[in-house]
């Protein structure tokens, strides 16, 4: 199983171009598609749901056309969207009955087992007759999960699926994930979460402003990051100046001022030790090196770590 | 290419969703309760709901579907555009996206089940709203109506309201744009353009003629195939269209082009239904202009007349076959090588032989001519066998009436019908001589009118074969042999009669025989609801017969003329115009009266209504009638009302509106049938004859209709009048307003007058009387009449009618004073009335005054309202002159009607109501009519300027436009041209302008108005200016109109209805406020003034703390 993405380009009314040839393979197992807000990242997503027409460019699943074959590839694909509600007045079994149906499956009984053993899978047994709209944000995505699975997909997309979760349900969602990427499967994951893909993806891409930054290994992703994660210790005024001059991973209140990690091509003025780096680190670097402004602290410590750091 | 499965899955669950709605929640339980409400109050005796109502087995199911699909049709708007909508906006709707499946299935899965959860709803009120109808109303049921009107009204209702919606909100993407641009058609379509068009534009199916009638079904059904399959299939292409521009990505190429074929097929359907719809409809147009044009040239020639019928009838199914034998004659002075006869167009000759020769002939449209080898000599006669066969072509009926009239909608409320006027069908035949469906020598009038207007007398056989269940009907003595299963009929005239009818069906028949006539009652098996509110009349029935028909013979001075009456049913469809040469009706046939089904469209068959009436009338008065005595009422007032025409249906009037024309008097018998005035230079004679002998039964006109119109159809006759004379009229009878039809009848109404009051009414009357005796079973013409009236003393007759017929002048007439008081006449005390009631116009007229006695006994005023005069008298006015009466009454009068005829007066009936009146013993009884000359009237002592609201010293200060929508609204659909001069006073939605209405209680020379609108904030006003003569002190006066009804209107107000007055003077202007609680009626004081030669003006402000400001005159007095 494997997808092939050929010089695939989405350029929307404006002008503006979501995605500017894009080449990428992606096999079986966990794919993690990594990349700021507004990097294309949900356009891409969409080609491949079917649900956006690109510009140019092919993608091929298996050999089969994404364009050409989309009826077939309907029934290989299981979708799950960033912002997944359910409809008003429905339970939640109810919901997943007419998915059910709807991914072709005819008769009742059949059916209405296949959507039990996924309430099962997903833990939401217990909430069947609760309305779907009325389930916690975890298990609302849990939810979605078990929709993208009731045709038993080839192909899972998921989009952002761990923005605005607990950590627990965070948790719970990386595992079942991972259960499922064991198959063979594609699970394309597409995340602003480094957390969420450290965690699970054999296969990472680093989408920015519409192109592929970096595909390969989360390993070597961080690879290219060694020797640029430095910790230094500052005190109130250091610290300010070093948020001025460099990415600040995080800034830990110590005895004698402050523990501070930042991403720096060189030692920092101030001093400091390097350190191994992460994926988050390599991530951060990564984005720095490609002249992506990020205010680290503020804007990206609970996206980016998942609230777990 | 299709998945059923998947429409299947997606319709349940849209219709699931839209169950657990709170916007559908709300529709099913406004639904039920309307439903509740609806058919309670229309089933409960205790509402009173009007007979016309429910008499159908039609109407009940067409009342609901109506208001259902208009209601539904409204929500799924709302609804199929609020799904869409939700679909656009949530990520959620993807996750099915991505399934496999075609946009087709997936748009047809959310429209059938959006479609299928109203149409369910509608089903289940529908199946509780017939079980209503069914086991709990005593009137006939049908089930048909209740399958038919869902499918030609809600569905394509649904179709096109959910199909457009859909297809909008895809294209615009914007749930408010396209729900405010669906209501918007929506109530364009049910206001403006739903009646227009022929119905074409009613998407809501609220407008066009649907009814189902038990003798013939729907009667119009090509007519809902093609008008509402347009509107199914144009709501189909639509949702076909939706799945070809859904933003989901495609994936089917099949489902693509079976959804592009779906659009285009739908759309060539469409518009296939569409051009076969106006193609009949411009072919209509044009057979008809064509066979008017062919019949103008026709009557130029000289035409035989027919003696005698012998028609033998096959009814095939829908077709009638007819061998007829004709006895026609050459008019005395000219011999004819042709004989022109008209038949149907759509009957086809087949075989014809004149005195036994075979003929040669030549059709073209409805005009048969018949090439005689040897030329027919003046007077002769010969034999004409004609064998035909065909279809009623309907199109050739009532070709003298105007287009806009024949399409005007035949509506009660919320029931409108198809508009028919003969049937040929397996289970029914309905044919009267509009149809032409046996030859008629000539060109008869309703052909040809003004040009020509030939009605022959001749004898009629008539022969046909029925299923025995089935009861034929037509004029003459009938002999009926049944053979096998069928039923042989021979009718048999005993006189000469001007037309023949044939009426076939299932009927149930009641008879009685009472003096020398038989009368008979047929109706359809079921259709027998007056039965229970009859079954104790039986015993006195031939009784009330005689006394109904000695007192309309006694009026009316003439006697039946045959030895039966029959009253048929027909179905509703039934409709009948009436003429402008003759007072008859289709609906009425020479022994034959047809009635509407169920009595519907008559005011006087809602037995019902009288019952609950009467009984609470009698608990009032703590009086206890006898059923009988009751029931004789109920059958009275029917045939007062509808048979008689003697007494006004009043509030109970079905025809506010003025579109069910068709009448059931029984005057026709009497008078048209009898005898035909025909005259070339006065096409209009024959009908002034008529309606002379009419205005001896029929009460004064209701004006109670002005509380709706604003005007009665006289009064804007008479403004029509006064522009075009009635040659002009007659001339343009194309020119399709329905006014100038009462124009032209109020005219003929005139002409008869004017003669009695030349000649003195009584005797005139008299003579008249037995002129039309010794006239019967003929044709006159204008010479016998002309001799007639100068053998009666006039001098030159045929100059009175010729300017009758040329005068755009019109009398006025003004009551200048009233009275009535009792005085002593010997022993016994009696009314005096004395009038002053002037003509200062110089042209003569005639009015009738007449009075109605007090009644003091229990009866409640709707009982006894507009039941003809109790006294009546004639007057002559000359130009000029004033006429001081006193009229001597045996009893107290009620009040005074003073009817002025064709006039400028308007009101054009004066009404004065009377207080009881007081002795005076003084007075001496007296009875006379004195006549003064106005030119002899002193000259005033005191100057007086007075500037009515009619006169040319009166403005309108700032003007106000409507705004901007209004006036495109009534630019783009024409409406400006329906605005009446006058229009109604409204209490509670007054105009924002200042609008001319028309009262007594308005000042006023012949022309009773006032301006009003409602209190605004003194932008506008109005002026009056007069120009004074010699300066000085001057009491200047303001008129109040209805001053009562604005009092009473003000007592609702917060605040006093204050008038600001700007009066203008010799030392500039002053302000000043007049309180209307101070008034009184007439003239009100509001100061002295000096005044300086010249022009004097005084402005009234629209600033007024009341609801409404009414402007009308205002008058200078010089102060000596």
């Amino acid at each position: 199983m494997q997808i092939d993405i050929q010089k695939l380009s989405k350029r929307y009314p404006g002008g503006h171009y979501a995605l500017r040839d894009v080449d990428l393979q992606i096999g079986s197992g966990m794919f993690g598609l990594l990349g700021p807000n507004g990097a294309g990242k949900t356009t891409l997503i969409r080609i491949l749901a079917t649900l956006l027409e690109p510009s140019s460019g092919r993608v091929e699943i298996d050999g089969l056309d994404l364009k050409r074959d989309r009826s077939r590839l309907r029934r290989m694909i299981g979708y799950l969207p960033q912002e997944f509600s359910s409809f008003p007045k429905l339970a939640t079994w109810e919901f997943l009955d007419y998915c059910a149906a709807l991914g072709g499956l005819r008769r009742k009984a059949p059916r209405r087992e296949r959507v039990d053993q996924l309430l099962h899978m997903v833990g939401l047994f217990d909430a069947r007759d609760r309305q779907a709209s009325k389930l916690s944000g975890g298990m609302k995505r849990r939810l979605g999960i078990a929709q993208t699975l009731v045709n038993n997909p080839t192909i899972m997309v998921v989009d952002e699926p761990t923005v605005g979760l607990d950590p627990q349900e965070r948790l719970r969602f990386r595992n079942l994930l991972a259960d499922l990427a064991r198959g063979e499967i594609i699970i394309i994951l597409s995340t602003h979460i480094v957390g969420d893909i450290s965690s699970t993806c054999t296969d990472v891409a680093l989408l920015n402003q519409g192109s592929i930054q970096f595909h390969g290994a989360p390993d070597d992703l961080v690879a290219t990051a060694v020797g640029k994660v430095w910790q230094v210790t500052a005190s109130q005024s250091d610290l300010d100046d070093l948020r001025q001059r460099y990415p600040v991973v995080s800034s830990v209140p110590a005895a004698d001022g402050y523990e501070v990690r930042l991403v720096a091509d060189q030692l920092p003025s101030a001093g400091g030790t390097a350190v191994e780096p992460t994926l988050e680190d390599a991530y951060i670097h990564f984005m720095q090196s490609v002249g992506q402004d990020m205010d680290l602290e503020q804007d990206l410590s609970q996206d980016l770590f998942g609230g777990a750091t | 290419m299709i998945h059923p499965f998947v429409i299947w899955t997606v319709a349940l669950f849209e219709a699931r969703l839209l169950w657990r709605s709170w916007a559908f929640g709300l529709t099913i339980g406004a639904a039920l309760l309307y439903l509740i409400f609806l058919d309670v109050i229309l089933n409960v005796p205790a509402t009173n709901p009007p007979h016309f109502f429910r008499s159908l087995s039609g109407s009940l199911p067409l009342i609901n579907v109506r208001l259902l699909s208009m209601a539904l049709g409204l929500i799924s708007t709302l609804l199929a555009t609020e799904f869409v909508k939700r679909d656009r906006q949530q990520d959620t709707i993807e996750t099915s996206y991505v399934h496999s499946y075609s946009n087709l299935d997936y748009v047809l899965g959310k429209v059938f089940g959006v479609g299928w959860a109203f149409l369910f709803l509608q089903l289940v009120i529908l199946a509780a709203v017939a079980v209503i109808h069914r086991f709990f109303v005593p009137l006939p049921f049908a089930w048909q109506p209740y399958v038919l009107y869902t499918l030609f009204g809600t569905l394509p209702t649904l179709a096109v309201t959910i199909g457009l919606s859909v297809l909008l909100v895809t294209i615009l993407r914007s749930q408010a744009l396209v729900f405010v641009l669906m209501v918007g058609l929506a109530l364009l379509c049910l206001i403006v353009l739903g009646h227009r068009y022929h119905y074409y534009f009613d998407i809501l199916g609220f407008h066009i003629p649907m009814m189902w009638s038990d003798f013939v079904g729907l009667g119009n059904l090509e007519q809902l195939i093609q008008v509402r399959g347009t509107h199914l299939l144009f709501g189909v292409a639509c949702v076909a269209a939706t799945a070809l521009l859904s933003r989901r990505l495609r994936q089917s190429r099949s489902a693509n082009l079976l959804a592009a074929v779906v659009v285009v097929s739908c759309l060539g359907g469409a518009t296939w239904l569409s051009m076969q719809y106006w193609a009949a409809r411009a072919a209509t147009t044009q057979v008809r202009a064509q066979m008017r044009e062919l019949s103008a040239l026709a009557s130029t020639t000289p035409m035989p007349s027919a003696i005698s019928y012998d028609l033998q009838v096959d009814h095939q199914g829908r077709q009638i076959a007819v061998e007829a034998d004709l006895i026609l004659r050459a008019p005395a002075e000219v011999a004819l090588d042709t004989l022109l006869l008209t038949l149907n167009p759509g009957l086809r000759v087949e075989e014809l032989t004149i005195d036994d020769e075979p003929a040669s002939f030549t059709r073209d449209h409805h005009l048969l001519r018949v090439h005689l080898a040897q030329s027919l000599a003046a007077a002769d006669s010969c034999r004409l066998k004609i064998r035909y066969r065909g279809q009623i072509d309907e199109r050739f009926c009532y070709l003298d009436i105007e287009s806009e009239r024949l399409a005007s909608t035949y509506r009660m409320m919320l029931l409108t019908i198809p508009k028919r006027y003969a049937f040929v069908t397996p289970d029914y035949l309905h044919l009267t001589a509009e149809a032409a469906w046996y030859p008629l020598a000539g060109v008869p009038p309703g052909v040809a009118f003004p040009l020509a207007g030939q009605r022959d007398f001749a004898t009629y056989r008539l022969r046909i074969s029925v299923p025995t269940q089935w009861t034929a009907f037509s004029q003459g003595a009938v002999q009926i042999d049944s053979v096998d299963a069928l039923a042989h009929y021979d009718f048999q005239t005993e006189s000469p009669i001007p037309q023949a009818s044939l009426t076939a069906g299932v009927y149930e028949q009641r008879e009685l025989t009472v003096g020398d006539v038989s009368y008979r009652l047929a109706v359809r098996p079921g259709h027998t609801y007056f039965d229970s509110y009859l079954d104790s009349v039986s015993a006195v029935l031939p009784e009330l017969i005689e006394e109904l028909r000695n007192g309309y013979e006694v009026d009316l001075g003439l006697t039946y003329p045959y030895p039966r009456l029959s009253l048929v049913e027909v179905p509703i469809q039934i409709f009948a115009f009436r003429r402008l040469w003759t007072t008859a009706q289709e609906s009425v046939q020479p022994e034959i009266v047809f009635l509407p089904e169920m009595g519907t469209t008559c005011d006087g068959c809602d037995f019902g209504r009288m019952k609950r009436r009467s009984r609470r009338s009698q608990e009032w008065a703590n009086q206890a009638e006898s059923a009988a005595t009751l029931q004789s009422d109920y059958l009275r007032t029917f045939v007062m009302v509808d048979l008689l025409k003697m007494r006004d249906p009043g509030r109970t009037n079905l025809n506010r509106n003025g579109n069910l024309e068709t009448g059931w008097e029984l005057l026709p018998n009497y008078v048209a049938y009898q005898t035909n005035l025909t005259s070339p230079r006065w096409p209009l004679l024959n009908y002034a004859v008529e309606a002379y002998f009419r205005d001896r039964v029929t009460p004064p006109a209701n004006v109670e209709a002005r509380r709706w119109t604003g005007m009665t159809d006289v009064e804007r006759a008479n403004l029509i009048l006064q522009e075009f004379d009635l040659s002009q009229l007659l001339a343009e009878l194309d020119e399709q307003d329905p006014l100038r039809t009462a124009a032209i009848q109020a005219r003929g109404r005139q002409l008869l007058q004017l003669f009695a009051a030349a000649v003195g009414t009584d005797a005139f009357g008299q003579r008249l009387t037995e002129w039309l005796e010794t006239h019967r079973h003929r044709t006159t013409s204008e010479v016998d009449l002309l001799t007639f009236a100068t053998e009666l003393g006039m001098k030159d007759p045929a100059s009175v009618i010729d300017s009758w017929y040329r005068t755009t002048q019109l009398p006025g007439y003004e009551l200048e004073r009233y009275e009535t008081y009792q005085v002593l006449d010997g022993e016994r005390t009696r009314t005096q009335v004395e009038l002053d009631l002037t003509n200062p116009t110089t042209v003569d007229g005639v009015v009738e005054v007449s009075f109605r006695f007090r009644d003091d006994s229990a009866q409640q005023w709707w009982q006894r309202e507009e039941g003809k005069a109790d006294y009546s008298q004639m007057v002559s006015m000359p130009q000029g002159t004033r006429k001081k009466l006193r009229i001597l009454l045996q009893q107290p009068a009620a009040d005074l009607k003073i009817d002025t005829y064709v006039s400028r007066n308007i009101p054009a009936l004066i009404q004065i109501p009377f207080e009881e009146a007081t002795l005076r013993r003084d007075a001496v009884a007296m009875e006379d009519e004195r006549s003064e000359m106005l030119a002899d009237d002193p000259t005033p002592a005191k100057i007086e300027y007075v500037v009515d609201n009619e006169d040319p010293g009166f403005e309108v200060i700032a003007k106000q436009r409507p705004n901007w929508l209004r006036r495109a609204v009534v630019d783009l659909f024409d409406l400006q041209d329906r605005k009446v001069p006058y229009v109604r006073m409204s209490w509670w939605d007054a105009p924002g302008t200042w609008e001319a209405t028309t009262d007594q209680s308005f000042y006023g020379r012949f022309v009773q108005s006032g301006r009003y609108k409602r209190a605004g904030d003194g932008r506008s006003g109005v002026a009056w200016q007069a120009e004074v003569e010699r300066a000085g002190d001057y009491d200047l006066f303001y008129f109040c109109g209805p001053l009562e009804a604005i009092k009473r209107q003000s007592r609702h107000q917060r605040g006093d209805s204050q008038l600001s007055f700007r009066v203008h003077h010799e030392e500039g202007a002053e302000e000043m406020v007049f309180d209307l609680a101070d008034a009184q009626q007439g003239w009100n004081a509001l100061g002295t003034f000096r005044l300086a030669s010249g022009p004097a003006r005084v402005e009234l402000s629209d600033l007024a703390g009341g609801r409404i400001i009414v402007a009308d005159a205002i008058k200078w007095v010089e102060r000596k």
